[in-house]
């Protein structure tokens, strides 16, 4: 199966200025280097602590957010991506006019098919493509717009139909589908409970029928009751439209029962993945470990070893030296403290970054 | 699975300045007030198209009947002043100015705030750092400083006067305007349109400038009661308009006339400019709470 979307090195640092001058001091690593493949039709999940990075993991992802380095390649061959990164790797065993002659090249074809390089005209017009659902119901509809003009906006911005009628009937449509009575669609989105208006938020990212969902916590802010119900919808639509998503959530039973592959975050770095059931039953990660141990289990019976994580997710200003997990780790080693660990594949489709595996096969 | 809606037989919404405004017609000392605005417009309209005679009265000279006492002649109730004028209607024509002043300077104050606040808040970057330090200066220097030299430089015209007051008056809107755009950059909404693939222009007048207008029309409001004062001022250091009946220049006048024991001008322009402040200023507060968002739920 072919992927949609690959991610390469993908990093997002916010300066932090200081004094007068507004000189940089320093910077938040809210994204360091996560590398990420999604394939078509799949969901992924992306967990993690509050304050790990996801929501601008996926924010950067949707191109929301300027990247500080890295590439995206969206719905590209194979062969093109593979061209691109054996350039980039070249250009470093090379020097002088080689490497510029190189570098101009490698330039024109990331801003050909890289979307972080994509000119911004160029890049609005893709944007059809990767849509995003927000987090907060409440506060990604705009209160002064009707809610037919807020999921009607993507087809105005990309002049998606020709007369009002055809309008009209595409946005009642789209609003029959994701479960909104139609005839609301001159109403305000104050009007609405927060599991409509996430539904209306899901509406207009359906509007311009992408071929990926970035779903931004789409259900923490809702109750367990209407979690369901939305979870439902958008397993029905994936099937639908033909969808793929990337599932941001902190709630690791909701994950488990969305999602097919999992990528576990931690302080801006992705340090473990595989698909839902290995990651399920084979954990490897120690920060894995401590997360999963903390899911309740409804059966009041079940002894169950509790991995209790001390003290607080480090600064991201300035992460501790070696792993950034060893200060909490409870199998910590001296290797930990000194050297950050490579990302090591011991099970074939199961990667995590974690000195406990050294000796397995190295794939980044 | 689908969650129902319960169908009823109301299908059209109510937009968040539809609620506002029914939220402020429920409050009826702002209804009160506004009524009180809306008669002195209807004044200075009666004023301008010479109903009742009340130009030529403010105008013509009558030396028969100069230094009438007020409240002592029903045909005029605020009695004459020393060229026999009648002092109603003066303080008649003074409410033209007065509206006029206020309206022309706000408009042309709040483009300047809207182009000045929006961009800087939207882009920052240097031209933030440019705009702050030309509101910086412009604060820093007093207000009436600007205002007295300007009408030095260009005259005592009323449109030199109105600019006067907008150069002055646009950069507290500025702020708050760049204030909110800041804040209003990163919230989901303005983040969904831009996933959705739109340009500035668009974010900025279609998603966040709407979100706040309350502040635009509320500053607008009270920008009359800001001018009228400055007014006031200027006419008694002797720098208003020239020609035209004033508040200002009745009370310039009152000044010396008090001394011969006339307080003709001075009741009535103090009533005029009291009743028009106090109705203005609980219009506007009550507009502002009725407008502000936060408060969206208390119907």
């Amino acid at each position: 199966m072919s992927n949609l979307v690959e991610i390469y090195n993908l990093k997002k640092y916010f300066p932090i200025k200081a004094g007068i001058l507004r000189k940089t001091v320093g910077y938040i690593k809210a994204v360091d280097d996560i590398s990420l493949k999604i394939s078509k039709g799949k969901t992924v999940g992306l967990v993690g602590e509050s304050g790990c990075g996801k929501t601008t993991a996926g924010r950067t992802i949707t191109a929301l957010y300027k990247p500080t380095g890295g590439e995206m390649f969206f719905d590209t061959s194979p062969e093109d991506i593979e061209h691109v990164l054996n350039l980039k790797k070249e250009i470093e065993t090379l020097s002088g006019a080689e490497q510029s002659e190189k570098r101009r090249e490698l330039h024109t074809l990331r801003k050909r098919m890289d979307m972080y390089s994509l000119p911004k005209k160029e890049l609005n017009k893709r944007r059809k493509e990767f849509q995003m659902v927000f987090q907060d119901p409440y506060g990604s509809l705009n209160p002064r717009i009707p809610v037919g003009d807020i999921i009607g906006e993507g087809l105005d911005i990309h002049h998606l139909y020709k007369t009002k009628k055809e309008r009209k009937e595409i946005i009642q449509d789209l609003m029959a589908k994701t479960g909104i009575d139609p005839s609301y669609i001159n109403r305000y989105s104050h009007e609405f409970s927060g599991g409509q208006r996430q539904r209306i938020g899901i509406a207009r990212a359906l509007s311009l029928n992408p071929k990926l969902l970035v779903l931004d916590e789409p259900v923490s802010a809702l109750d367990v009751s209407i979690q369901v119900q939305i979870l439902d919808l958008l397993e029905k639509l994936q099937s639908d439209f033909d969808l793929t998503y990337l599932f941001i959530a902190h709630d690791l039973s909701v994950v488990e029962y969305f999602c097919q592959d999992v990528a576990v975050m931690y302080l801006g770095k992705i340090v473990e993945k595989a698909p839902r059931d290995k990651l399920y039953k084979d954990k490897l990660h120690p920060y894995t470990q401590a997360l999963i141990s903390a899911v309740p289990i409804p059966d009041p019976n079940t002894k169950r070893q509790r991995i209790i994580l001390e003290g607080d997710v480090p600064s991201p200003v300035s992460p501790p030296k070696g792993c950034y997990f060893h200060p909490r780790c409870n199998q910590c080693m001296d290797i930990c403290k000194v050297e950050e660990p490579p990302v090591f594949e011991p099970k074939e489709g199961h990667s995590v970054q974690c000195w406990l595996y050294k000796g397995s096969k190295i794939v980044g | 699975m689908l969650e129902k809606t319960v169908s009823t037989s109301y299908r059209e919404g109510k937009s968040p300045f539809t609620l506002s405004m029914l939220r402020l017609w429920r409050n009826r000392l702002a209804m009160a007030a506004l009524l009180v605005v809306i008669l002195y417009i209807l004044l200075a309209l009666m004023g301008e198209l010479n109903i009742f005679h009340i130009k030529d009265m403010a105008s013509n000279n009558n030396f028969d009947l100069r230094y009438m006492k007020p409240f002592t002649h029903i045909e005029h109730l605020f009695g004459t002043d020393n060229f026999g004028r009648d002092v109603l209607s003066r303080a008649i024509m003074g409410t033209k100015i007065s509206l006029f002043l206020g309206f022309v300077s706000g408009l042309l104050m709040i483009p300047i705030a809207i182009f000045f606040g929006s961009l800087s808040g939207y882009y920052s970057g240097w031209f933030d750092d440019v705009a702050m330090y030309i509101m910086s200066v412009i604060v820093a220097i007093p207000g009436m400083l600007i205002i007295l030299s300007l009408i030095q430089v260009a005259g005592r015209s009323f449109f030199i006067i109105a600019f006067a007051f907008a150069v002055t008056g646009w950069v507290g809107l500025a702020r708050v305007i760049r204030g909110s755009f800041m804040q209003a950059k990163e919230f989901e909404y303005v983040l969904a349109a831009k996933n959705l693939g739109a340009g500035d222009f668009r974010i900025i007048f279609r998603h966040i400038l709407p979100n706040v207008f309350h502040f635009i029309i509320v500053r607008f409001v009270l920008n009359f009661v800001g001018v009228i004062k400055s007014e006031v001022f200027l006419a008694y250091v002797g720098l208003s308009i020239i020609g035209v009946p004033t508040w200002g220049t009745m009370l310039d006048d009152s000044k010396l006339e008090l001394m011969s024991g006339n307080w003709q001008n001075l009741i009535a322009a103090t009533l005029f400019m009291f009743l028009f402040l106090v109705s203005l200023n609980i219009f506007g507060d009550a507009l502002r709470d009725s407008l502000d968002p936060k408060l969206k739920n208390v119907v």
